[in-house]
């Protein structure tokens, strides 16, 4: 019957960190590149060798479009590149813009890696009357001359990322797998939408909460029965 | 008693709030000359590192799970608003001074104290001293100096400047020219529907309304301004229904852990 406790115990403390995944799936529901977390608790039951992994959901956010020469949106299976103080890390979040030196950087300042190293366009663009054109291929054109194309990476397995602040994914050893050319297509002027779905969010919050109640109910019973096995064979 | 959820549902509420402002002054400034409507943006806020075997109970029969570190988000922040820099419509008004800009470029103007500031709003007015000025009182860069003695003020397409004085003779007096950036997404709004430019944005082209990429002026016309109505009512209900699912965690979190405070009556 102790054991009973306990696993009620362990249930109540596994859906409250499930809430919070989902608390912040929601609260992240208008963050552009966002990548929805999905709640652990089913591998937690499911998998044979208890090996908890983090799963993040890469479904495609949809797009909205900006016209702006910098917004970028990825469609298809692959992430930005992004020389950042903490190393290589990854995102979908292709909102970026050039700083003093002419580099490209996201919004925190992380330089953007592109085939040829850090993109840097300054020497393009100074002086010149000139259109940016970032084509499908992620080739970044000023006139008529192609000046870097975007390094893209793919994800091959979940484990060797972790997530960081700007939607960002950091790779384990700063090793990615580099994406194919026909695997994405860039889209100039358009940011991708978290793609956090608020029915789905809503559907698991239902069902922690009530799931939740099930082991307070199962630990007050517990309680009970306890109290009661403490009666038997007391003279009345 | 963990918070972490409360906390990261009031972050939402609050970046829906922020969002609600943002879209409450694009709807504001409906009816503003070339005004360029904003878009909030947001970020993930760190990620905590947090085990979801807190006690290592031994089950008799049951595998101890191989205490793996899951990473729990805190919520979001607002990070920046970006201006869209889409063309608004143009609206003819007939007035001579009016000048709107077809394409990418922004007329320059000097501030008072000197600095130079860009603006696509091209109400112009004559001042005290003959020279051309926004609506706001700030000539325009390069000057232009308009005598009383004139019938008519022409502006093309090119941006020349030519009068037509009393006795009927066309003089020209000028040309305006306009500015343009690499990233106007960079710019920096000042209000009185100016912008300054800031290391985003690059530093400022100047050239000729008919060169390419800088757009043509258009005499007689002002730009609208560039807020769609509906796309801001979609926006707007967006943003209530986001910071109502977040009201939502709140309330739930709050009865799982009055759940919890039942647990021993």
């Amino acid at each position: 019957m102790i054991n009973g406790l306990e696993l009620g115990a362990k249930n109540l403390n596994a859906r409250m960190k499930n809430m919070e995944v989902v608390a912040n799936n929601l609260a992240n529901i208008n963050t552009t590149g966002f990548k929805r977390e999905l709640p652990f608790a089913e591998y937690l039951q499911r998998s044979e060798n208890h090996n908890l992994q983090q799963l993040t959901d890469f479904t495609e956010g949809s797009f909205i479009q900006t016209g702006n020469t910098f917004d970028l949106a990825i469609s298809g299976d692959a992430l930005f590149v992004i020389n950042g103080e903490e190393g290589i890390q990854l995102t979908r979040n292709g909102r970026f813009k050039i700083n003093d030196e002419g580099f490209l950087v996201t919004e925190n300042g992380s330089k953007v890696l592109g085939k040829q190293g850090d993109i840097n366009i300054s020497e393009a663009i100074v002086g010149k009357n000139l259109n940016i054109v970032i084509n499908s291929k992620g080739e970044i054109k000023v006139g008529d001359n192609v000046v870097d194309q975007f390094a893209m990476a793919k994800i091959d397995d979940q484990s060797k990322i972790k997530r960081s602040v700007g939607q960002n994914f950091i790779v384990k050893d700063d090793a990615y797998l580099e994406a194919m050319e026909d695997e994405y297509e860039i889209n100039q002027g358009f940011l991708e939408e978290a793609n956090v779905n608020a029915v789905q969010e809503m559907q698991y919050m239902i069902e922690f909460s009530k799931n939740f109640e099930m082991s307070q109910k199962l630990i007050s019973s517990l309680d009970q029965i306890m109290g009661m096995a403490k009666e038997i064979g007391r003279v009345q | 008693m963990p918070t972490r959820a409360l906390r990261t549902a009031a972050s939402g509420m609050y970046a829906q709030q922020l969002n609600i402002q943002v879209i409450a002054n694009n709807i504001a400034n409906i009816n503003t000359t070339s005004f360029k409507k904003s878009r909030a943006e947001f970020s993930d806020q760190i990620y905590q590192e947090v085990s979801t075997n807190t006690e290592n109970v031994k089950i008799p029969g049951v595998v101890e799970s191989v205490s793996t570190k899951l990473q729990i988000g805190n919520g979001v922040q607002p990070t920046s608003t970006q201006k869209l820099f889409q063309q608004g419509d143009l609206q003819q008004s007939g007035h001579m001074l009016d000048v709107a800009i077809s394409g990418e470029g922004f007329f320059q103007i000097r501030k008072t104290d000197g600095s130079f500031a860009y603006t696509r709003d091209g109400s112009f007015k004559i001042s005290g001293d003959g020279s051309l000025a926004t609506a706001g009182g700030y000539l325009i860069e390069p000057g232009i100096t308009i005598n009383d003695d004139i019938q008519q003020i022409q502006i093309s397409d090119d941006g020349t400047v030519r009068v037509t004085d009393i006795s009927g003779d066309a003089v020209e007096i000028g040309t305006i020219e306009l500015a343009k950036f690499i990233n106007p997404a960079g710019l920096k709004a000042l209000g009185d529907n100016l912008y300054a430019e800031t290391e985003a944005s690059g530093a400022p082209l100047i050239g000729r309304p008919d060169q390419e990429g800088f757009g043509v002026l258009k005499q007689g016309f002002l730009e609208s301004s560039n807020v769609d109505i509906v796309e801001e009512m979609i926006s707007m209900i967006t943003a209530q229904r986001a910071y109502e699912i977040n009201s939502k965690t709140v309330k739930t979190v709050e009865e799982m852990m009055t759940m919890v405070n039942n647990l021993r009556r």
